[in-house]
């Protein structure tokens, strides 16, 4: 059985109008009308989040560059550094 | 690989770098590499915040690819791989000047800070593919994966 929960949230005067309209529309009270909606937006979130989820060996080789060295850690600091100190 | 078994483990950037290049020099040993772990769950794989900055530094700076792009394919493959985000420690600026303390002037310090990064945060080991790098630090275990 569905538990439910009263609960206070404050939402743009002109979503709550629309909304309550589109309620009375489809002869659903504000409160199921709602529900629905949050709903829908929870399922949509979770499969943009299973759509990411992308395959570990997908991952490998995202990039085709070529690289064949790459500089060492002080060459890569040092760049910044001159800039930093203007040289 | 056995002796490395339930062992924490650092991983430097140079390998995640070639790893996600598919045309790297090094890509096929990098894939063999992260397929392994794929079957292993019980090595757990830890990464620096320097070494994040350094892979986005290469790819973005010196390659020019999109930085949205990349953060996210490094934030893709961090979570695929189960990695674990470390970061300095208020001490491991003293740690890292005990490193360097008696070495020679020629040295990367930002070798050294990294592996006091590691050591501070209690990982003792690290895959690289520049073992020589970190040869005058004995509290640290370097291996190269490539060449196992």
């Amino acid at each position: 059985m569905t538990k439910f929960v009263r609960t206070t949230i404050t939402i743009p005067e002109q979503i709550y109008r629309q909304s309550k309209i589109r309620a009375s529309l489809l002869k659903e009270s504000f409160s199921a009308y709602v529900t629905t909606h949050l709903q829908q937006g929870l399922k949509e979130m979770s499969q943009q989040k299973t759509k990411k989820n992308t395959s570990p060996k997908k991952i490998l080789g995202a990039f085709s560059l070529g690289i064949n060295k790459i500089p060492s850690r002080q060459k890569i600091y040092e760049k910044t550094i001159r800039r930093k100190l203007g040289r | 690989m056995k002796k490395q078994l339930g062992e924490n483990w650092g991983v430097d950037s140079n390998i995640i770098i070639y790893a996600l290049d598919n045309k790297s020099v090094f890509f096929k040993e990098a894939e063999i590499f992260f397929n392994f772990f794929l079957k292993k769950h019980h090595i757990n794989l830890y990464i620096a915040h320097q070494n994040i900055l350094e892979i986005e530094k290469v790819f973005i700076d010196f390659y020019k690819l999109n930085r949205k792009k990349v953060v996210e394919t490094i934030y893709n493959l961090l979570e695929a791989f189960n990695f674990s985000i470390i970061s300095p420690l208020p001490t491991t600026l003293s740690y890292y000047h005990k490193l360097i303390q008696g070495k020679s002037s020629k040295i990367d310090l930002f070798d050294y800070y990294l592996a006091a990064t590691y050591l501070d945060n209690k990982i003792n080991n690290l895959f690289t593919i520049n073992t020589k790098d970190f040869s005058n630090i004995k509290e640290l275990n370097v291996s190269n994966p490539f060449k196992n």
